[in-house]
């Protein structure tokens, strides 16, 4: 018989979306309603009873009245073998706790994640995982140190986990995917044919092509600001290791530390300059104990993959001008800034610029020049 | 007895010629005006009648048919009034026949028979083509300008007569009024900020459009008003034009009447389409497109203007030119200047601590990309001047130094080429604009790179090629090509808006 014709198990997966589809789900809900249930008995609970006891209602504010007769409602206008074909069409896969495959990392994770929606290839989980995350409004230098990581880490053979969003996040999966090495796994904050931002629409498919795109929420669910702290609970418990890049004082990236703090992963976080806002977060983190990354080297050897020190690089022979503007970059600038810095003239620098960026020691971000991550050493 | 007078109206920055019939016949005493007159020249009937009768000439009790040639033409305004009151003059036989021929008249008429000034006497007066023409006293001067015979001053209407009689002198024009020393903001005022400096150079030596990108108080105002000071005086057929593009706006004229700088314009990001490229349903009046030709526009907010506003920019900047058609008429108005645009670089445009999203951002730089920004040649971002530029730095180069070598390089670009480099045709740039083998490596490298597009290297090279001009060498080496690549940087963070 064939799988697609809607057998007993697809039944089963069916109503997990079903379920994962009643309106105003939550996490908590969506474990209690599965609490030593199978998804066709939930659902037919849900269509007899509205709310099954056992599962709270009054967790959140309930200004649209009674979520039973909701539930109802909602049981007997979804279909879940139309669902289920849905996803199948979509390429989604639906990974049921106890019932499919699932990533065991996750078991102890509050509130659960019984129920995950994957696009991609569920081997890109084999690899060993190190997430990067970090402030979506990062800062050049932050965006090379992410995509960097990105590539040693793939090259390395340790997948990347990542949320896909603006910044650190998707820099970190360029870098994966360009390495070529394990590919990566993105974990999302809605619907995996929804995608956002909508300008990373192209990164999006192609972590799917080659890695992984997880997410818990079934197709068309637009993201929600609530959603991403729940994402990053998943994304922490899925890395062994969290590598905050770049943060401000509060952020997204700082709650997935917590959380892997609480999971027990290990936290390391990339130093920045004090006076860059974009670093703040990072910064206290190392302050609170976490592991200081200053290369990828530190994140493989975190990983216990390699040991000892990285080989300082090779000195360049850089004329005295080149040095002293690449001294005077500090934490980049404009053309008329390392002007009246160097002291030198408009030509003079211009050419020490294009000198260094042929070197890949500089590059142009917008008007501002900044060191690139090769640059250093020296 | 009928009478033919010559005068002009006006359509768009230019005149064209008017023949005033006036017809006088017996029949019931009555006044009609005929030939497509406008409201206001409709009503040149009382203003004609009060002014002959104010300054005691006859006014004739019979019928009056006054016909404006050619009657297709759409006739606007009160600059007709003086020719039909000669022509009604002449008709009564109280002014020789002789005395006018060949004579163009353009004025309004006061009630108590005084003669105004009226708008557009430059482009008016060029069209008369006569040998002689009577104008408004106050504007004399800017029609000697562009007469090609002797322009005569006229105070009241019984002046002109008795001048065309010979009972009198035509009344000696004064003198123009000294010129006050004018104030041209000087370049020397802009300390540190080299870049900005070059690029403002650049835009006058090759006639590139030039955006400038940065936070409130870098000096994006200061360094586009500067612009207008390193072009070189405009030549005679340019300042005529510009004259009476002015004139034609009802703009005040300098007292000499002719401008011979540069114009410099800088609307408000509130402009209308209208007011940008010109329009109105009677006059098509200039807009400032029109306006800055010879000269600078400048945009100061570019993203606060309205989307159709800059669409409007788009075929002035590609052709020189601006075509406005109406029902009634349509007219083609030059309109080549350098842009100079300027930008915050983010919509909260704050001092410290920018507050926007990063979805903002995006959205406010798409409003400043496409087909216009891909006219700009050069894109440069303005930082604050350094503390130690501002407080202890020398004074920068001033205008006179720079306007030397933007002149020469100017000469050099038509003298090679019959056009600024701005204007260039890719398809020339290897002729007029060789590149040494270094500047190709560096190029080469961009390309790879990927920052540089097929389009955005011909405007590289456009801009290399003005900058060895300005160097007064023949072949583009690598300085400047490094440069002109500078000078068109990507001018916003990408930090912030793109992942």
């Amino acid at each position: 018989m064939s799988a697609t014709a809607g057998g007993p198990f697809d039944r089963e997966l069916g109503c997990a979306i079903a379920l994962a589809s009643l309106p105003d789900i939550t996490p908590h809900r969506l474990a209690a309603l599965l609490h030593e249930r199978a998804p066709s008995e939930a659902w037919a609970m849900v269509g007899r009873l509205g709310v099954p006891p056992g599962v709270h209602e009054g967790r959140v504010g309930r200004p649209h009245g009674d979520l039973g007769a909701q539930w109802r409602a909602a049981a007997a206008s979804l279909d879940p073998g139309e669902l289920r074909r849905r996803h199948r069409a979509a390429g989604v896969a639906v990974l049921v706790r106890g019932l499919t495959a699932w990533p065991d990392e996750l078991a102890a994770v509050d509130p659960p994640a019984p129920v995950l929606f994957a696009l991609g290839d569920l081997h890109a989980l084999d690899a060993r995982r190190v997430g990067l995350v970090g402030t979506r409004r990062a800062t050049a230098l932050g965006r090379d140190i992410a995509r960097l990581f990105g590539t040693e880490l793939a090259a390395a053979g340790v997948a990347v986990v990542s949320g896909l969003a603006w910044g650190v996040d998707a820099a970190a999966h360029r870098g994966a995917l360009g390495a070529g090495g394990a590919a990566p796994v993105a974990v999302v904050g809605c619907g995996l044919d929804v995608p956002y931002p909508k300008a990373n629409a192209e990164l999006w498919q192609a972590v799917a092509g080659v890695g992984l795109v997880l997410g818990e929420h079934p197709l068309g669910v637009r993201p929600h600001p609530h959603h991403f702290p729940l994402r990053n609970r998943i994304l922490a418990a899925l890395s062994e290791l969290i590598v905050v890049v770049e943060s401000h004082a509060r952020g997204g990236a700082l709650i997935t530390a917590d959380v892997a703090l609480a999971l027990g992963r290990g936290v390391g976080a990339v130093p920045g300059s004090l006076r860059n806002p974009a670093a703040a977060g990072a910064n206290a983190l190392l302050r609170d104990g976490a592991i200081p990354i200053i290369d990828g080297r530190d994140i493989l050897v975190a990983l216990g993959l390699v040991s000892g020190r990285a080989e300082p690089g090779e000195p360049v022979g850089l004329e005295p001008f080149e040095q002293l503007v690449l001294d005077e970059m500090g934490d980049g600038g404009t053309v008329d800034q390392l002007v009246a810095r160097t002291n030198g003239r408009l030509d003079q620098v211009v050419a020490a610029l294009d000198e260094l960026d042929e070197r890949g020691l500089v590059a142009p971000d917008g008007p501002h020049w900044t060191r690139t991550v090769r640059s250093k050493a020296w | 007895m009928l009478a033919i007078v010559r005068s002009a109206t006006l359509l768009g920055a230019d005149g064209s010629p008017v023949t005033v019939e006036v017809h006088v016949s017996s029949g019931l005493p009555g006044f009609t005006i005929v030939g497509l007159p406008d409201e206001a020249c409709r009503e040149a009937r009382d203003r004609v009648r009060a002014a002959l009768l104010s300054s005691e000439l006859p006014w004739p009790q019979q019928r009056v048919t006054v016909n404006l040639a050619p009657s297709g033409v759409r006739k606007a305004g009160s600059g007709l009034d003086l020719a039909i009151a000669v022509g009604l003059l002449v008709a009564q036989e109280k002014i020789d026949r002789a005395d006018v021929e060949g004579v163009g008249f353009v004025g309004e008429l006061g009630l108590d028979g005084s003669v105004r000034p009226v708008t557009g006497v430059v482009p008016l007066v060029a069209a008369l083509g006569a040998r002689a023409c009577v104008v408004p006293a106050a504007s004399v001067h800017e029609a000697m300008a562009v007469a090609r015979g002797p322009v005569w001053a006229a105070r009241t209407l019984a002046g002109v007569a008795a001048a065309l009689r010979g009972d009198q002198q035509w009344p000696v024009p004064e003198p123009p009024p000294p010129s006050p020393p004018v104030v041209v903001p000087d370049l020397a005022d802009v300390r540190g900020q080299p870049l900005a400096r070059l690029a403002v150079e650049v835009a006058a030596a090759g006639d590139h459009h030039l955006l400038l990108v940065g936070p409130p108080g870098a000096g994006k105002t200061m360094l586009a008003q500067r612009l207008p000071g390193v072009l070189p005086p405009l030549g005679r057929e340019a300042a005529i034009r510009a004259t009476s593009i002015h004139s034609a706006a009802g703009l005040p004229l300098p007292p000499g009447g002719l401008m011979t700088r540069p114009p410099l314009r800088a609307p408000h990001h509130s402009a209308s389409l209208v007011a940008m490229v010109g329009g109105g349903s009677a006059l098509l009046r200039p807009g400032e497109v029109s306006l800055s030709d010879g000269g600078v526009l400048f945009l100061d907010e570019l993203g606060e203007f309205a989307p159709a506003v800059l669409d409007g920019l788009r075929q002035p900047l590609e052709e020189g030119v601006v075509r406005i058609t109406r029902a009634r008429a349509s007219v083609t108005l030059p309109a080549r200047f350098v842009l100079v645009a300027a930008s915050n670089v983010c919509p909260c445009g704050p001092a410290g601590a920018c507050v926007c999203s990063p979805v903002e951002l995006a959205r406010y730089r798409r409003r400043l990309s496409g087909p216009l920004l891909d006219r700009i040649d050069l894109r440069v971002p303005v930082s604050r001047p350094e503390i130690d530029d501002l407080l202890t730095g020398p004074p920068g180069e001033p205008s006179v130094v720079v306007a030397e070598r933007v002149a020469r390089a100017r000469a050099v670009a038509i003298e090679r080429q019959g056009c600024l480099n701005a204007a260039l045709a890719g398809n020339r740039l290897d002729e007029v604009a060789p590149v040494s083998s270094a500047a190709i490596s560096v190029l080469r490298r961009q390309l790879e790179r990927g920052r540089l597009s097929g389009r955005g290297l011909h405007r590289v090279r456009r801009v290399a090629r003005t900058l060895a001009d300005l160097h007064g060498v023949d072949t583009v080496d690598v300085d400047m090509v490094r440069a002109a690549l500078v000078l068109r940087a990507d001018v916003f963070d990408r930090a912030r808006a793109a992942a």
